[in-house]
C-alpha cells in the first residue's frame, strides 16, 4: 500500500489526531459502491431516470474535452506566458482593452467550460478583470465553430449568425464596461494561486491545469447534474404555449438557455429546432446560452466566488436579453 | 469539509480520465456524444491520466519535502487560500464515473421521443432534392424521408419502395406507434425526434424495439411544417437489431 503511506505521514506531520484521510474515504466508498452495484442499477430502471444519467453523463463527456483544452491553455498561461506579456497586447486604457478582449473570444474555438477556467488565469496573470470578463462572455459565443455551426442550423436565415455574433459581441463589451463604472475587482474573489507554483515551468503548468480540471470539472458536474433534472422533469408542451406571446417568448427562451446549459457548439441547434418561436426570441436563446447558464453560474461562483457570481449572472443576463432583442429588431 | 490532497488529486483525474477511456473503447461513447469526437476524448483522456499519474508521482516521491516549495500544495491543503475545503467540489467528478463503470445509461429512446414533436429539417430554399439513388428497396435514412416527404411534398419519392429504419415510439395520441430516430447535434442533451406513421397493417410492438419497415411513401401526414409526421403505407416490419449508431 505504497498509496497510503504518503498519506498517513502528512496527516502526522500536521500533529493532529488521527482521523479517516480522503484516500481511505474514498478506497472504502469505491469498495461500497462496488458490493452495492446490483442495488443501484436496480434503482435506474424507470426510462425516466436512465434519460437523466444518459443526458448527464453526455453533457459531461461533451463537455470534458473542451474543459481539458481551457485547462490546458490556463496553466499555459501561468506557466509560459509571463506577465508583462498582457501588459503589451492590452491597450493600456481598461476602456480600450475590454473591446479588444471582446473581439479576441473570436479566435479561441471552444465552448463556455474552456473560457472559465481561461479568464481566470488572465485576471491571475494581472490582466484588467473588465477586459478578462468581456472575454470570457465572447469567447464561447462567437468563435468560428459557434459561428458556422449557426450558419449551418439557420440555412434559410443567413442572417441569424450574423446578428449573433453581432449581439453577443455587444453584450460582451458592454458587460466589461459596466464593470468599469459599477463593478468592483473587490467582488472578485479568486482563490490564491501561489501554492501553484512549481519547481519548474513545466510542474507549475501540471499544478495550474490539475488544480482547474478538478475545480470547474466539480461545478461542471453541478451544473450538468440540474440540466439533466430540469430536462426531464420540465414538460417541453409548456413551452409550445408561450410561443405565441412575443414578450412571453423572449423570456421563456431566456429561461430555457438558462436551464439546459446546452454547449454553445450545440445551441444553435437546438434553437434551430424550437420552430415555434420568433427568430428574435431563439436569437435570445443564443446569445443567453454562452453568457449564462446553470453550469456556468456554478462554474463561475466557483472560479470567482459567490459574492461575483450573484452580481454578475443577473446583470449579464438583462443586458444579453436586450442586446439580443435590439439586434434582432434590426436585423431579423 | 475534506480538503484534496495531491494523491487523491490523482486518484480522482486517473478515474476521470479512466472512465472516459473506458467508453471510448467500449463504444459506449455514441450514446452520448457524436461519433466525431472520439479523438477528442481519447487525447482528454490520455492528458486526464498523465496529469493524474504525474499527481501521484509527487505525492509518492516528496510527501514532505515537496511542501516547502509547493507551497501548501501537497502538505495541508486546509490552508490553501481557498478557505476551507472549496475543492471539495473536486469530489463531485465521482458522479459521473460511477453513472460510466456501474450504470452505464443506454442510448436516449422511446421515454425522450414522446416528450417532444418530430422536427424534420428544412432544405435550403430553391435547393432541390437529388433522386433516390436505385434499389428495391431501397434503404433511406428517417431524416432524409421526413424532408423529401414533408417539405417537397414526396415528389422524390413517388413510385419508389423505402426500407426505413428506427425504433417503436408510442404515438402522443395514445393509439398505435411511430417509427422514430433521434437526431443529435452535439450530445445527448439536444436531441430532437424525426417520427414517421406506419399506416396499413401495423402489427403491436413494445416501444424501443428497434425495426426495419419496407413500404411506400403515402401522402396524408402532412406537409410544409418541421413538426409534421409523414406517412409509409407498409409492406413489411421486420424486427432487427439496433444499428451501431443509435442517434442520426
Amino acid at each position: 500500500m505504497t498509496l497510503t503511506d504518503p498519506a498517513k505521514s502528512a496527516a502526522g506531520s500536521t500533529q493532529r489526531r488521527w482521523r479517516p484521510g480522503a484516500l481511505e474515504v474514498l478506497t472504502v466508498g469505491m469498495l461500497a459502491v462496488l458490493v452495492g452495484q446490483r442495488w443501484i442499477v436496480g434503482l435506474f430502471d424507470s426510462p425516466r431516470l436512465q434519460a437523466g444519467a444518459t443526458i448527464f453523463v453526455s453533457i459531461i463527456v461533451q463537455a470534458l474535452p473542451f474543459l481539458v483544452v481551457g485547462v490546458v491553455l490556463s496553466g499555459a498561461i501561468a506557466a509560459f506566458v509571463p506577465a508583462t506579456f498582457w501588459q503589451r497586447v492590452l491597450p493600456k486604457k481598461p476602456g480600450l482593452a475590454v473591446p479588444v478582449a471582446g473581439c479576441a473570444g473570436a479566435v479561441l474555438p471552444g465552448c463556455e467550460c474552456a473560457s472559465v477556467p481561461v479568464a481566470g488565469g488572465l485576471i491571475a496573470r494581472g490582466v484588467a478583470p473588465a477586459a478578462a470578463l468581456a472575454f470570457l462572455l465572447s469567447a464561447p459565443a462567437i468563435n468560428p465553430i459557434v459561428i458556422i455551426s449557426t450558419v449551418v442550423a439557420f440555412p434559410n436565415d443567413p442572417m441569424m449568425a450574423a446578428a449573433r455574433f453581432l449581439a453577443s459581441l455587444a453584450a460582451a463589451v458592454v458587460i466589461g464596461w459596466l464593470w468599469l463604472r459599477l463593478g468592483n475587482d473587490s467582488w472578485i474573489r479568486m482563490p490564491r494561486r501561489d501554492h501553484l507554483v512549481g519547481n519548474t515551468d513545466w510542474h507549475t503548468f501540471r499544478l495550474t491545469a490539475t488544480h482547474d480540471f478538478l475545480h470547474a470539472g466539480g461545478y461542471l458536474v453541478v451544473g450538468g447534474l440540474t440540466a439533466a433534472v430540469l430536462n426531464v422533469v420540465v414538460p417541453r408542451g409548456i413551452l409550445q404555449t408561450v410561443a405565441d406571446n412575443p414578450v412571453l417568448a423572449v423570456v421563456a427562451m431566456a429561461g430555457l438557455a438558462v436551464v439546459l446549459s446546452i454547449c454553445s457548439e450545440a445551441d444553435a441547434f437546438v434553437a434551430a429546432s424550437l420552430t415555434e418561436f420568433s427568430l428574435t426570441s431563439r436569437l435570445v436563446f443564443l446569445v443567453v446560452g454562452p453568457m449564462v447558464d446553470l453550469k456556468l453560474i456554478a462554474m463561475q461562483s466557483g472560479t470567482f466566488g459567490r459574492v461575483f457570481a450573484t452580481r454578475f449572472a443577473p446583470t449579464t443576463l438583462v443586458v444579453a436579453v436586450l442586446s439580443a432583442v435590439l439586434v434582432g429588431w434590426w436585423l431579423l | 469539509m475534506v480538503a484534496v490532497k495531491r494523491e487523491v488529486q490523482g486518484v480522482l483525474l486517473i478515474l476521470v480520465g479512466g472512465a472516459i477511456a473506458r467508453i471510448v473503447i467500449s463504444g459506449a461513447y455514441i450514446n452520448y456524444v457524436k461519433p466525431s469526437m472520439k479523438p477528442y476524448l481519447y487525447v482528454s483522456a490520455a492528458i486526464l491520466l498523465a496529469l493524474g499519474v504525474l499527481a501521484l508521482y509527487d505525492a509518492v516521491r516528496a510527501p514532505r519535502t515537496n511542501v516547502a516549495r509547493v507551497g501548501a500544495g501537497a502538505g495541508h491543503d486546509h490552508d490553501d487560500g481557498h478557505g476551507h475545503g472549496s475543492m471539495g467540489v473536486a469530489w463531485l467528478l465521482l458522479l459521473p464515473v460511477a453513472a460510466v463503470f456501474l450504470v452505464a445509461p443506454g442510448p436516449l429512446g422511446a421515454y425522450t421521443a414522446t416528450r417532444e414533436a418530430s422536427s424534420v429539417s428544412q432544405p435550403k430554399a430553391g435547393e432541390l432534392m437529388p433522386p433516390l439513388p436505385p434499389g428495391d428497396p431501397v434503404p433511406v435514412p428517417l431524416d432524409s424521408y421526413a424532408t423529401r416527404a414533408v417539405w417537397d411534398d414526396g415528389r422524390t419519392l413517388e413510385g419508389r419502395t423505402v426500407e426505413l429504419i428506427g425504433f417503436v415510439a408510442p404515438s402522443p395520441e395514445g393509439d398505435g406507434w411511430q417509427l422514430t430516430r433521434l437526431a443529435l447535434a452535439c450530445c445527448a442533451a439536444d436531441t430532437v425526434p424525426v417520427k414517421v406513421q406506419p399506416v396499413g397493417d401495423v402489427p403491436d410492438l413494445p416501444a424501443n424495439t428497434w425495426v426495419a419497415v419496407t413500404g411506400r411513401y403515402q401522402p396524408g401526414g402532412g406537409t410544409q411544417s418541421a413538426t409534421a409526421v409523414p406517412w409509409v403505407e407498409v409492406d413489411r416490419i421486420v424486427p432487427i437489431q439496433p444499428p451501431a449508431e443509435p442517434y442520426l
